[in-house]
């Protein structure tokens, strides 16, 4: 990649992290049902990776998660865990399947918000040791009705960050179909 | 050299590896760590106050053109309840000068009398599950400087419990909200000689805003409704903060023992202002 091209990388994933992260942490909580609300920078990551392979993810990742403990985390690290393997997931899952169109996108940042929600939850539930609800209780508070929620409202946002990705994002337009899937083949080799 | 850091995965491994430490290092309660969050605190501080009172004054305004017809029907009932209201002033007024009278009495003291207390405006709120802390814009340049044995009571402006100081760097804190999983609170129901409780948040209760009751002592009476304070054990919550209400209770079938839900009063979705508990040095 040519200085001139790892700069506008840079300089988009700066304002795009710092934008999305402050955006994400000033919504009101539980904006949509009183349930939940877009994870913005989770959304960011992913694309990151489908579009420009799982280095690209993982660094995305990375920063997204960093400003995510900074801001609301618990302990330090754990964001950037989370979003450094989403980041790696995205751009590493079904390289040879999808081609990097609209629809491919929407389909990756279901399935890697959703293995990264169940896992978080999960790892919730793990930590939390003597938990005070059934399995049933569970499915039915959070599966049926927190889970698709959130992943609607993830795949949703997922619209215009991808097309600003795609259309205005750390690539010229024109190389984007193209480096897309050398970067993704080559990055991880 | 060059060799290892084009060996990717050794790469990851290696960053998942300083990643973990450093998460077992902040779990830590006053660990150093939280002072990495200092620099990119104070940066963001007038970012994200500019950014807050935008959004702030747009959803303001989105909201009272919508709820303009909410708030005419509001306005006839709240004339009907100043009148009631009214009633109910001249009658506690009497009850105070009683008050005032027993207090005086029997030596006790102001509520929070032994804490200093620090203002601070809601900055940050959650970054979804797992990332539900708090920031505030008050930290260790106003005296709070979480340790391993230190830490500090939130409430609201109606002096409610909020949760409690997570962490705090130069500028700013994280506050551990009731509802969050780690968040545990010795309580009392608000009725003379009734026991004490535990509350404390809940992984799946917090999706619905709501808190588990559990503790409960088999003879205590309990029931939906009920009012739950601070008990003043444990020594971080001074007694009497309220804490919110019973919302149902589970009788404990399979001898699990009786447990119930809690509603807290605090709002956590509107909360802009909070307010810190410093005890004052006896």
């Amino acid at each position: 990649m040519k200085a001139s091209q790892t700069t506008r990388a840079v300089l988009f994933y700066i304002g795009a992290v710092l934008v999305l992260g402050i955006l994400q942490v000033t919504i009101p909580d539980r904006t949509a049902g009183d349930l939940a609300k877009p994870d913005f920078l989770l959304v960011l990551a992913i694309l990151a990776g489908f579009l420009y392979g799982p280095v690209e993810g993982a660094v995305v990742g990375l920063a997204t998660g960093f400003f995510r403990d900074a801001f609301a985390g618990g302990t330090v690290g754990v964001g950037m865990l989370v979003g450094l393997y989403a980041g790696l997931l995205s751009g590493l899952l079904f390289q040879r399947l999808f081609r990097k169109g609209f629809f491919a996108a929407l389909l990756q940042v279901l399935i890697v918000a959703a293995v990264t929600a169940l896992l978080v939850e999960g790892g919730g539930i793990l930590f939390e040791g003597a938990v005070s609800f059934t399995p049933e209780e569970w499915a039915r508070a959070f599966l049926f009705r927190v889970f698709p929620l959130q992943m609607a409202l993830d795949v949703g946002s997922a619209v215009p960050l991808f097309l600003l990705m795609r259309y205005a994002g750390p690539r010229k337009r024109r190389t984007n179909r193209v480096t897309a899937q050398e970067a993704a083949a080559e990055a991880w080799r | 050299m060059r060799g290892f850091f084009s060996n990717k995965v050794l790469l990851l491994v290696l960053v998942t590896l300083v990643l973990v430490t450093t998460v077992l290092f902040s779990s830590l309660p006053g660990s150093p760590l939280y002072e990495l969050t200092t620099p990119v605190s104070a940066a963001f501080q007038p970012v994200q106050k500019v950014f807050r009172t935008s959004w702030d004054s747009v959803s303001g305004l989105a909201k009272s053109i919508f709820d303009a017809e909410a708030v005419r029907r509001e306005n006839e009932q709240l004339k009907l309840q100043i009148a009631s209201l009214q009633n109910d002033v001249q009658r506690l007024e009497e009850n105070g000068r009683r008050w005032d009278e027993l207090k005086a009495a029997f030596q006790i003291k102001e509520t929070f009398s032994d804490y200093t207390i620090v203002g601070s405006q809601v900055m940050t709120r959650s970054a979804g599950p797992w990332f539900d802390l708090f920031r505030v814009d008050a930290g260790e340049r106003d005296g709070i400087s979480v340790t391993d044995t230190t830490s500090y009571p939130v409430v609201d402006s109606s002096m409610r419990l909020v949760g409690r100081v997570y962490s705090s760097d130069l500028v700013s804190s994280k506050i551990l909200p009731l509802l969050h999983q780690g968040s545990v609170v010795d309580a009392r129901i608000d009725r003379p000689g009734e026991y004490g409780a535990r509350v404390r948040g809940d992984l799946l209760l917090r999706e619905q805003g709501l808190c588990l009751v559990d503790r409960i002592p088999a003879d205590a009476t309990l029931e939906v409704g009920d009012s739950l304070l601070t008990s003043g054990d444990g020594g971080l919550y001074p007694a009497g903060i309220p804490i919110g209400t019973i919302v149902s209770i589970d009788e404990g079938k399979n001898g699990t023992g009786r447990t119930a839900t809690l509603k807290p009063y605090v709002d956590f979705d509107t909360l802009a202002y909070v307010f810190v508990l410093k005890a004052k040095p006896t």
